[in-house]
């Protein structure tokens, strides 16, 4: 007697439950009874493409740089915002790196914002990756983990466009508005960042919460925890404009804000029979 | 359209079948070459019935087994026309260039 029950696992549940019995007489008919690893291997493998299918509606390749490019936006636009502050003056810590590195950053923004074809984003952010990692070293590991992360999060994502262009703009106008004026240490764009991308994706895209918002805030955590390493010892520079109980404020009410809103909306789709 | 998707659009050409029957007819009109295992054989067919290029016919009960017969569309019978045209026209244009090829040889 044949068994493929850990191969069986990649699958959907539903998919397996109606299917499996099918799919594993058949499997054992193929290989006269006996277990063969090929098939295995290949149940396993296209257990999980029926999983990110149906996850998906079948726009794989869309979900995947969808949640690249969010990640490369939460993630990289406070740092531009921190290079502009600096170069405008507003504060010192120019942790950000090397001129052109960051003037990719920015291209990369705006065309973030304003794209609608998203497949343009990833030559952008393979430019990116390699350009952090020619120039800071200490990014790197942030940057390809944060990728490599996003990719099977972007998964669970519900297959369409989960940002608007209006999202975007508005989220990198705000994020690189705020970071600027700030100072841009890791310390305070984090919480920023998570707090914006959060706050303003539900603001403007009510679907994100149907399927989407555990994705954008993982994404979004994420790139918190990456921007936690800077490079060098600029971790709490001196701030310029904002009183500290204004910048506590704006660190932790957006923060708070969209956990709550979270933890409502959960509540309310759980409480739906 | 790739190896394994045409011969499976090919062996419904005549009547539906179920996956194994399906995926033996591949290997038979293949020569042994398309050798499907049924992780692959259902993808594809999932696929092909997304497509629109087939559906599924019928399903039946064998030994308390529920086994889904598949049919080609109106529209899977035109794209396995168009690639059999296609593979037709690469034939030709190759015996000219190579002559006549040996009676049996597959690759």
């Amino acid at each position: 007697m044949s068994s493929y029950r850990i191969a069986s696992l990649a699958y959907p549940r539903q998919y397996w439950a109606d299917h499996g019995d099918e799919i594993i007489a058949t499997a054992n008919e193929l290989n006269d009874d006996k277990w063969s690893f090929r098939e295995a291997r290949q149940l396993a493998s296209n257990g999980l493409r029926t999983r990110s299918f149906e996850a998906t509606g079948g726009e794989l390749r869309q979900v995947w740089i969808q949640g690249l490019a969010i990640f490369l936006l939460a993630a990289l636009v406070p740092m531009t915002g921190t290079w502009l502050g600096f170069i405008i003056g507003f504060h010192d810590a120019n942790f950000a790196g090397p001129t052109w590195t960051l003037a990719l950053l920015t291209a990369t923004s705006a065309g973030m914002a304003f794209s609608t074809r998203w497949t343009v984003m990833a030559p952008v952010g393979v430019a990116i990756a390699a350009g952090l990692a020619l120039d800071e070293s200490s990014l790197v590991g942030g940057l390809v983990a944060g990728a490599v992360l996003t990719a099977p999060i972007a998964l669970l994502g519900n297959g369409r466009r989960i940002v608007s262009p209006k999202t975007l703009l508005a989220l990198t106008v705000m994020s690189v508005a705020i970071s600027a004026f700030d100072g841009g240490t890791a310390a305070f764009i984090s919480p920023n960042a998570i707090g914006l991308v959060g706050l303003l994706l539900v603001r403007f895209d009510p679907r994100i919460l149907a399927a989407g918002t555990w994705h954008a805030l993982t994404v979004a955590a994420m790139s918190g925890w990456f921007l936690a390493f800077p490079p060098d010892d600029t971790f709490f520079p001196e701030p310029r404009g904002l009183p500290v109980m204004a910048k506590v404020l704006v660190v932790a009410l957006p923060v708070t804000f969209i956990f709550a809103t979270i933890v409502v909306r959960t509540a309310r789709t759980t409480a739906r029979p | 359209m790739r190896e394994p998707t045409y011969f499976i659009l090919l062996a419904l050409h005549r009547e539906p079948m179920h996956g194994y029957a399906i995926a033996s007819q591949v290997e038979e009109l293949s020569d042994h070459r398309v050798k499907l295992t049924a992780g692959t054989l259902y993808g594809a067919l999932d696929r092909l019935v997304n497509e629109g290029l087939l559906e599924v016919d019928r399903e039946e009960q064998v030994n308390g087994r529920r086994r889904r017969y598949y049919r080609i569309t109106e529209q899977g019978e035109a794209a396995t026309q168009e690639e059999a045209l296609r593979l037709r026209q690469s034939f030709e244009a190759s015996v000219p260039l190579l002559g006549p090829l040996p009676k049996g040889a597959t690759s």
